[in-house]
């Protein structure tokens, strides 16, 4: 009897202790993972430089007093773009308005903080736009230029007159004015 | 004659004893309870939402197109204990930056920003944040974040790109689990399915 005791306490004690330490365990839970996608707009651009002198580089010209010189440069604002302020700065030789007069196209406005820079608001759309640089897509060679000042020119006396399109573009978004987003450009320049 | 009666009262005696016997009995009832024990429950379940211009809170769209640098965007992420026990509840967020096909260049994922709530989550050293209090049936927990920032200073590099947030939320028993969500164990793997 007191053998059979034994053994049934050990048994008990035997099976309390596997059960103690061998299958602890928590209720826990956990989600799917929620998956959240967000694509980055984009603002693009094209400049082209249009039309130049026959048997000549697309950007060499031909200086004739009275002359209008046909040039069509052009920026468009690529498909899938997002609504942008759309510049377009204007560089030239300090000697180009001694032989060449020209306007920006309609719907340029000038922005003041910065010389020679024109800017538009465009709404971002399905196709691509384009929009001219120059009115009439054309300059003028002044009709007072004197032969002394050609010949100077000719003979590298004086500087070529050179006028240089630069386009650019900043997001609409968060720029509240063309003044703020031409200031993300500097940065932007910044070497 | 004195035999028979002897016998007589014999049978008489013996048949009183045994209906004595024979009809003994309580009175008594009989009533059964049945008790059934069952397992509890934990479950939760991960509440995302969004506050619309109109200022109108609504269900999130997963998918959002052509966010620009600077976007701020109403993301309130929070989760529910959808079961009969209180749990200990943590939160990982996995953010990816993908660059457009063909540009070159290495994201930096601090560019895409949340505002944590710190008052009601802890950040723990193994990248998960973890709900301050225990929470109990049926109730929600104060928001993770509400909202997703995009830097200003996220150049040309990241355009056409896509940021991908992964959320995942975990809970474990409250009861005799530790005194507070970080003494917590049994957690699940991150990686379990």
């Amino acid at each position: 009897m007191k053998k059979r005791i034994i053994i049934f306490v050990v048994a008990v004690l035997a099976l309390t202790g596997a059960l103690t330490g061998g299958t602890l365990a928590y209720f826990t839970d956990m989600t799917d993972t929620s998956a959240d996608t967000f694509t980055v707009g984009k603002v693009d651009i094209e400049l082209t430089e249009g039309r130049g002198a026959e048997g000549g580089s697309a950007r060499e010209f031909q200086m004739v007093p009275g002359n209008e010189i046909r040039r069509d440069p052009a920026v468009t604002v690529l498909k899938g773009s997002q609504d942008c302020w759309l510049f377009v700065k204007f560089e030239k030789t300090d000697n180009l308005k001694e032989f060449i007069e020209y306007e920006a196209a309609e719907g340029w406005q000038r922005l003041f903080s910065e010389d020679g820079v024109y800017y538009r608001l465009v709404t971002a759309a399905d196709e691509e736009k384009t929009f001219e640089v120059l009115k009439d897509s054309c300059f003028f060679v002044r009709a007072d230029i004197t032969e002394e000042q050609m010949d100077e020119i000719a003979d590298r006396k004086a500087e070529v007159p050179a006028l240089t399109f630069t386009a650019y573009a900043v997001q609409k978004a968060y720029m509240d004015s063309a003044e703020t987003a031409w200031s993300q450009i500097g940065s932007a320049l910044e070497p | 004659m004195k035999k028979k009666t002897i016998i007589a009262l014999g049978t008489l005696l013996f048949c009183a004893f045994t209906g004595v016997y024979g009809s003994y009995a309580y009175f008594t009832a009989e009533e059964e309870t049945v008790n059934i024990i069952t397992a509890g429950n934990l479950k939760i379940a991960l509440a995302e939402t969004v506050v619309a211009e109109d200022g109108c809170q609504l269900e999130t769209a997963v998918l959002l197109n052509e966010v620009m640098p600077g976007k701020r965007i109403s993301r309130i992420v929070q989760v529910e204990n959808t079961g009969d026990n209180p749990a200990y509840v943590r939160i990982c967020v996995d953010k990816n930056i993908s660059l457009a096909k063909g540009v070159a260049g290495q994201p930096d994922p601090d560019l895409v920003r949340y505002n944590l709530n710190t008052e009601y989550w802890i950040e723990g050293d193994d990248g998960y944040y973890y709900y301050r209090a225990s929470l109990g049936a049926g109730e929600l927990t104060e928001p993770l974040f509400e909202e997703i920032m995009f830097d200003g200073a996220m150049g040309n590099m990241y355009q056409n790109s896509v940021v991908e947030f992964g959320i995942r939320a975990q809970a474990t028993q409250v009861a005799h689990n530790g005194e507070n969500v970080m003494e917590a164990r049994g957690w699940p793997d991150k990686d379990a399915q």
